[in-house]
């Protein structure tokens, strides 16, 4: 049997118990029949809970109401980048420069390191409006305030955690522990991907460490583990277990499969489980895959105009070749691409890191292909329907950091939960506008605070969810990404 | 029926109440499939599933629109709610509000909520006026109500029943008008009782023994088998790896750092309860309370790890009493969903909406739990050493008992020379620091109380001067330093940081300002024994004292001078007390509240030393603390109870809200369940050991069934309660409810919670030996396979699938226990964030490196890739179940992944030199390896076609002239991939 008639078969064999399903009001089961009893496990939650084709857990679906976005880029600094250094502009902040903290910014307040009184930090960059919409953006990034106008702001974004390991979490999960499933998790289990031959949720890590906290932020939690996001790699194995052993070609591989299919088919006639059937798919799924992942991963395919847009280097694992990764793979029909970039926690207590070190060059890093990766899209009009996000875990503190009560050689500030900045650009985001206001040092939220719940419901609106239709029943409750607290979609922003 | 007054409050969240229209007709589903025609109405049976479905979202535990909520009995049953009716009059079709309302057309009054609800059907609306009719007589939920023994029902298969599991579920196979199916084909039934029962699949050996003991006599050969199999050290390996799950066990600590944490004797001890057959109330007592059995023995107190899995925070400035509060909600509903299969954890933040728990009852429970020693601490701490050899664990256990008595003695002996003696409160006191942090003095009547003032520094030392004026010329004794919370009232239920006290100084200050140091000899805490590291040189033990990390209470300590202190005319005392520890990177732990007193008593000056009973007793201490410490061994965390002198009060947490606190409570258990199962302790109060026992006391309804059906699910795929995590009543329904009741009677009462026993009762069954054929018609009928008229076929756990590949290429290793493994694994997976952490594989042909799965370091933020990709759980929470997924991820990983490329290597070698006979017996046994039967004639062409074409591709000769490696390893792949090797 061909693999088309295998297809054909298992659909048919799909509709078969989807007809019998309605006409016996029957419990059921059949093609996963255990991913079945998941979905059943949703049904009851029931509001709005996506309806996959068991055979292909990854099938495209369509939302609860059209969304303008059909798939997400998310850009995540970790470490927290300096929102007062890129994009919250505070020229008070510049005059309290030096002078001591006073006592109502520290009272009740956690710290990672700061401790007895701290000094105020001004901006340590010059600031510029750009563009139509006349975005304050920090003379570090020259080539994305040329963008600008593309995206908008939220100034006011805020957080429950201080420390990165929880605070990645609650900006990907929703909460601050383990264990709960990813936004992109949510995203491709409610969408399904629209090209089978690739993972429907794919993290591009720049290098350096796993973020602390490691797969968790990409994993599926109590979702089926079909929906956690897939690695892929720039060096070496692009998809974990992709590549063949050295001493099993291609062809050999072939018709290994081609034995493993008929035996598989001899066995599916003998015992009649279909879940034989979805088995033969997925490994006739899985050798496509060994085609298509190192095809969607090698960028050095993209001609040169490209690779001076991005500033890319193929073979290198950096934040430019994952930028462009993410276009070529939202291209090819991968629902989520999650980029996570690190080595921005500026405490200034280490030449990497300060704000008068290797922050300069984090900024230079990010700066010519966050700009690229906005233009590639829009020229290849896919910016209108593809929602890009950029943001880190918090925000930092307007006082300088004094780790151990004394003032560092170096130059940096300190978590701070209170406010921070973050982007989106396209997927119906209105563009050019900047939403929330922080105090005059950014501090903290001084008109429309943002808590992430409401970032992330206005995420899942873009995308045409509901967010308190989008859950799924564990633990005793309905769960969802926003959580049990009441959250809203920030209108300003969205169309 | 006129129209009545419409209450605006009984206007439900129309969303909320969506849900259950959909999952409608999952319960109709289960209706469906009970077979008997009923004369009476049962509530719990027949309304209660209504009800749940179709009001209790707004009417529930969470929400009581209109004041009306179909959870409790008392608030139904001629209950008068917010519309000025009775919700239900028994016998009384007009006066029962809830028949007007689902059967009433008028808009504004109809329930459901019209607008956007499906009415209730009639069918639906008949049964409850029947209910009514009959006069509205509740009952419980079924598992709310002790299992009892049904009577053992008969249909026209008995014949074949090999027990009364047989009997059970025919005469419901014959009702749906199904049969049971043929016995299955020798091999693969051994296959499956090897997998089910150890998680190994048979060898060749095996095979072949029990296919010519089964052609003379199957039902002989199926128990010697079985029997063999359940004396395996393998089987205590198989059956663990199921309840590690649920107690969330792993090699790291989760959360922020995911450190590294040495558990693993837990994890051993676990594996020994299966092998060694600990009955199951053994094995729930020991791991909820095994600290408090009586002189515990080191296993007792190893099993109590369980409920040291939760995660713990140790990154810079977390708050280490929001993690403590963390882990002891996730022991309470670990407790309950391991042992109860109740969603308790619903009850967090409010009543439960389906089930009759109070929210209240779930902060009673708590306080079984919050007494204990541990606090989120780095280091894990209480630990316990466990001794390499378990010969000397009774040793160690009396060692260590020893230790504790001990200090206990020694403290008892200070604080009763404290408490003896009169003190002295000091006054004008100067109290400074060493750093910015400020004290203020109040000089009250009572005595000079110092406190911080602002922002306070870490590492601060108190300094506070005592004039002369205080003492005169009375010789000075001892000192006490009182460490009170700087919020004394707020912090008794909310702890502030609290202080470790790691040194203390003292020196005579004369006029002139000369200053001569105090030696201190002796000092007496106000705990017998702290979980604080032995560094510093305050308690009597040579410990550190403080409030680590909380303080709620006052602490007192007295500090003995090696001589009385005589403070000269116009000078003073000068102490300074050391607190360095940082809570987590920056919150200062100082001593923010405090007062001293000094006594001037003489017999404080004989306190330990020479031949009193205290300096004897420290002799002793010193010298089995290090008797202790010799020992060679690994250690575990443990369940340790917190000193009662400094017990934590519980409170009920607004909303689940840790930080908003409301009425104090104490141990308790829910009353809905003490009404069926009443606690057996003559204690007053009941302690975290009753609690244990509760648990498995002979009237529970739910402990012996929860277990029974987990026991089921690993064997059959599917639970009697296919929802083996609820069994309350938005649960799903027992497929088969005598059965289920008999196995946990049965388990329960007649082999005294001996697990062997029931499992293999299970097994000997004609249901598990079947054929696992489906029909189309079977498929249709029933695609699940609950009511069993086939055999079982489910897809292998994680664990098993690489632990069959190590096993049929002849690389697993059989060693038991011990630290755990790390087996080969993909390039660029390991980037811990701790750097120490390491991941190194031993080398090709070292033992390590092939170990059963159980045995891999489980790291929470780095799961082993090809268990992750087959659905294992990275253990951060209780997982009650596991869900299979079919991917293309796992293609890859069995294909290429380099453990399992290694075992393909590997199996293709013994399949060409292991084997012996002619290239299509080598692949038949091969087969037989993988699948348990032979390959028929069409299965072997294709494999040698396979061999041929691969071997002529490599380019090698042909078997007959050699080896073929690589062409082998193609054919061992083939194998291990097929749908039948995943499979039992």
């Amino acid at each position: 049997m061909n693999i088309e008639t295998l297809l054909q078969e298992t659909a048919q064999q799909t509709l078969q118990r989807n007809t019998r399903r309605q006409f016996l009001t029957h419990c059921t089961t059949g093609l996963g029949a255990l991913f079945l009893a998941a979905q059943s496990q949703a049904a009851k939650a029931g509001h709005g809970a996506p309806k996959h084709d068991p055979a292909n857990p990854l099938s495209a679906l369509n939302p609860h109401y059209p969304g303008t976005a059909k798939r997400v880029i998310y850009l995540h600094m970790i470490g927290a980048p300096s929102q007062l250094e890129l994009f919250d502009y505070k020229p008070d902040l510049k005059r309290l420069d030096g002078q001591a903290c006073p006592q109502s910014f520290l009272e009740g307040k956690n710290f990672a390191f700061i401790q007895g009184t701290p000094n105020m930090l001004g901006p340590q960059f010059p600031f510029q409006q750009h563009g139509d919409s006349g975005a304050w953006v920090s003379d570090r990034l020259p080539k994305f305030a040329k963008v600008v106008d593309n995206v908008s702001f939220i100034k006011t974004l805020q957080t429950d955690q201080f420390n990165h390991g929880p605070a990645q979490l609650r900006v990907h999960s929703g909460q601050a522990r383990i264990g709960y499933p990813s936004v992109g998790s949510w995203v491709t289990w409610g969408l399904g991907t629209e090209n089978t031959d690739l993972p429907g949720f794919v993290v591009l890590l720049s290098g350096g460490r796993l973020p602390r906290v490691g797969k968790a932020l990409w994993g599926s939690g109590f979702l089926p583990s079909v929906y956690q996001g897939v690695q892929c790699r720039s060096d070496g194995d692009p998809v974990l277990n992709v590549s063949n052993p050295d001493n099993i070609p291609r062809d050999i591989r072939r018709a290994a499969l081609d034995t493993l299919k008929n035996l598989n088919q001899q066995t599916y006639s003998e015992f009649g489980d279909p879940e034989t059937l979805t088995r033969i798919a997925q490994y006739e799924m899985a050798f496509r895959m060994q085609m298509a992942v190192p095809d969607a991963m090698d960028i050095a395919k993209e001609p040169k105009h490209i690779h001076n847009l991005y500033g890319t280097q193929p073979g290198k694992e950096s934040f430019a070749n994952n930028c462009l990764l993410a276009r070529r793979l939202i291209e090819r029909g991968v629902r989520f691409v999650q980029l996570f970039d690190w080595g921005w926690d500026s405490h200034g207590a280490a030449q990497s890191e300060a704000l008068n070190g290797g922050f300069q060059n984090k900024c230079r890093e990010i700066d010519q292909p966050m700009a690229a990766l906005l233009a590639d899209l829009k020229q290849r009009g896919l910016l209108e329907d593809t929602l890009v996000v950029w943001s880190g875990e918090f925000g930092r503190t307007p006082m300088r950091e004094n780790r151990g009560g004394r003032e560092m050689k170096l130059v940096g500030r300190d978590h701070n939960p209170g406010a921070f900045t973050a982007w989106m650009a396209g997927g119906g985001i209105k563009p050019g506008l900047s939403y929330g206001e922080t105090d005059e040092v950014g501090y903290g939220a001084a008109a429309n605070p943002v808590p992430l719940e409401d970032f992330h419901a206005t995420i899942l609106h873009t995308l045409g969810f509901h967010h308190e239709k989008l859950n799924f029943p564990f633990q005793g409750l309905n769960q969802r990404l926003t959580g049990v607290k009441a959250a809203r979609v920030i209108n300003d922003l969205v169309g | 029926m006129e129209k009545r007054f419409s209450n605006p409050n009984s206007r439900p969240l129309n969303e909320a109440r969506f849900s259950k229209t959909i999952s409608f007709p999952w319960i109709v589903a289960c209706l469906a499939l009970a077979p008997f025609a009923r004369a009476e109405v049962d509530f719990a049976r027949d309304i209660q599933p209504i009800l749940n479905a179709r009001c209790t979202e707004c009417h529930g535990g969470v929400k009581a629109a209109g004041d009306v909520s179909f959870v409790y009995q008392d608030r139904v049953i001629n209950y008068e709610s917010d519309s000025g009716y009775p919700v239900v009059k028994p016998g009384n079709l007009k006066e029962s509000e809830l028949i007007y309302r689902i059967t009433t057309d008028d808009e504004d009054d109809s329930m459901p909520p019209p607008d956007d609800h499906e009415p209730l059907s009639k069918k639906e609306v008949d049964l409850i006026k029947q209910w009514v009719e009959e006069g509205a007589k509740w009952s419980n939920h079924w598992a709310f109500v002790p299992p009892a023994r049904s009577p053992v029902p008969t249909s026209s298969f008995d014949n074949i029943a090999k027990n009364n599991i047989d009997r059970f579920l025919f005469h419901r196979l014959e009702a749906e008008g199904l049969k049971p199916g043929p016995t299955e084909n020798p091999g693969r039934l051994l296959r499956r009782l090897s997998l089910g029962l150890t998680g190994l699949p048979p060898n060749l050996d095996e095979l072949n023994r029990f296919e010519s003991a089964h052609a003379k006599n199957p039902d002989n050969a199926v128990k010697i088998a079985v029997d063999d199999l359940l004396s395996r050290p393998a089987f205590g390996e198989r059956w663990a790896a199921m309840w590690l799950d649920l107690v969330r066990y792993a090699d790291s600590g989760g959360l922020g750092q995911d450190q590294k944490r040495t558990i693993w004797a837990y994890r051993d001890w676990v594996v020994d309860a299966f092998n060694q057959n600990l009955p199951f109330d053994q094995f729930t007592i020991k791991q909820l309370a095994g600290d408090l059995l009586p002189n515990p023995s080191i296993n007792d107190l190893v099993a109590t790890a369980c409920q040291r899995n939760t995660q713990t925070n140790n990154e810079g400035g977390t708050d280490d009493e929001t993690f403590r509060v963390e882990a002891v909600l996730d022991r309470v509903n670990t407790t309950w969903q391991t042992w109860g299969s109740i969603t308790f954890s619903c009850v967090q933040c409010h009543d439960h909406p389906y089930d009759p728990i109070r929210h209240a009852e779930y902060y009673q429970f708590m306080d079984f739990f919050n007494n204990s020693a541990d606090s989120d601490l780095p280091k894990d701490e209480p630990l316990l050493k466990v001794p390499k050899d378990p010969n000397i664990y009774s040793d160690a256990a009396a060692l260590r008992q020893e230790v504790l008595q001990l200090k206990k003695e020694l403290w008892k002996e200070g604080t009763k020379l404290r408490d003896d003696v009169s003190w002295t409160a000091l006054n004008d006191l100067e109290v400074t620091s060493n750093n910015s942090s400020r004290y203020a003095v109040d000089n009250k009547a009572a005595h000079a109380e110092f406190h911080t003032v602002g922002t306070v520094e870490t590492k601060t030392h108190t300094l506070i001067d005592a004039p002369h004026t205080n003492f005169g010329d009375t010789p000075v004794t001892a000192l006490r330093l009182t460490v009170l919370p700087l919020r004394p009232k707020t912090s008794i239920h909310s702890p502030e940081w609290g202080f470790v006290l790691a040194k203390s100084e003292a020196w005579i200050v004369s006029a002139d300002g000369k200053k001569n140091p105090v030696k201190f000899r002796w000092s007496v805490p106000d705990v017998p024994w702290m979980p604080t590291a032995p560094t510093g040189n305050i308690g009597p033990d040579g410990a550190d004292w403080g409030a680590d990390s909380r303080i709620h209470h006052a602490r007192r300590l007295v500090l003995v001078p090696e001589n009385p202190i005589l403070i000269p005319k116009g000078g003073s005392l000068a102490l300074r007390f050391h607190c360095n520890k940082t809570g987590h990177g920056s919150h200062p732990m100082a001593i923010q509240r405090g007062h001293l007193a000094s006594t001037s008593d003489p017999r404080w000056s004989k306190l330990g030393k020479g031949h009193c009973q205290a300096g004897a007793l420290k002799e002793r201490l010193f010298l089995a603390e290090n008797r202790l410490a010799r020992i060679p061994g690994t250690t575990v965390p443990i369940m340790q109870p917190r000193p009662t002198q400094v017990a934590r009060p519980t409170h009920i947490f607004t909303r689940g809200n840790s930080l908003e606190k409301a009425d104090r409570v104490s141990a308790g258990l829910p009353a809905s369940l003490l009404e069926v199962a009443p606690v057996n302790s003559a204690k007053k109060t009941h302690d975290r050991l009753d609690m244990a026992q509760w648990w498995v006391s002979d009237s529970h309804p739910l402990t012996a069934r929860v277990f029974v059906n987990r026991l089921w699910e690993q064997l059959f795929g599917v639970g009697l309660v296919p929802t083996l995590e609820d069994f309350g009543s938005s649960g799903e329904k027992p497929t088969h409810k005598e059965l289920l009741d008999y196995l946990a009677v049965r388990f329960q009462k007649d082999h005294h919670w001996n697990i062997k026993a029931i499992l293999r009762e299970m097994v000997l069954s004609h249901a598990y030996q079947q054929s696992a054929r489906m029909t189309p018609a079977l498929v249709e009928h029933d695609p699940d396979n609950r009511l069993l008229a086939r055999g079982p076929r489910i897809r292998l756990p994680a664990e098993t699938i690489r632990d069959q590949a190590l096993a049929t290429s002849g690389l697993l290793s059989t060693k038991i226990g011990g630290p755990p493994v790390h087996p080969p694994l993909p390039e660029g997976v390991w980037r811990p964030f701790e750097k120490g952490d390491k991941w190194e594989t031993p080398a090709p042909n070292e033992e390590d490196r092939y170990r059963r799965s159980i045995y891999t370091y489980t790291k929470r933020s780095i799961p082993y890739p090809s268990f992750a990709m087959f659905d294992a759980p990275s253990r951060e929470f209780c997982n009650p179940r596991r869900l299979t997924s079919n991917t293309p991820l796992q293609a890859l990983a069995i294909l290429n992944d380099p453990a399992f490329v290694e075992c393909a290597e590997a199996f293709g070698k013994r399949i060409n030199t292991e084997l012996s006979g002619p290239i299509e017996e080598k692949l038949n046994d091969a087969h037989r390896l993988v699948t348990g039967r032979p390959a028929n004639a069409e299965r072997l062409t294709e494999l040698v076609n396979l061999y041929h074409n691969t071997a002529s591709q490599y380019g090698e000769p042909m078997p007959e002239a050699g080896p073929s490696y690589e062409a082998w390893t193609v054919i061992a792949q083939v194998l291990m991939n097929l749908d039948e090797t995943l499979t039992y």
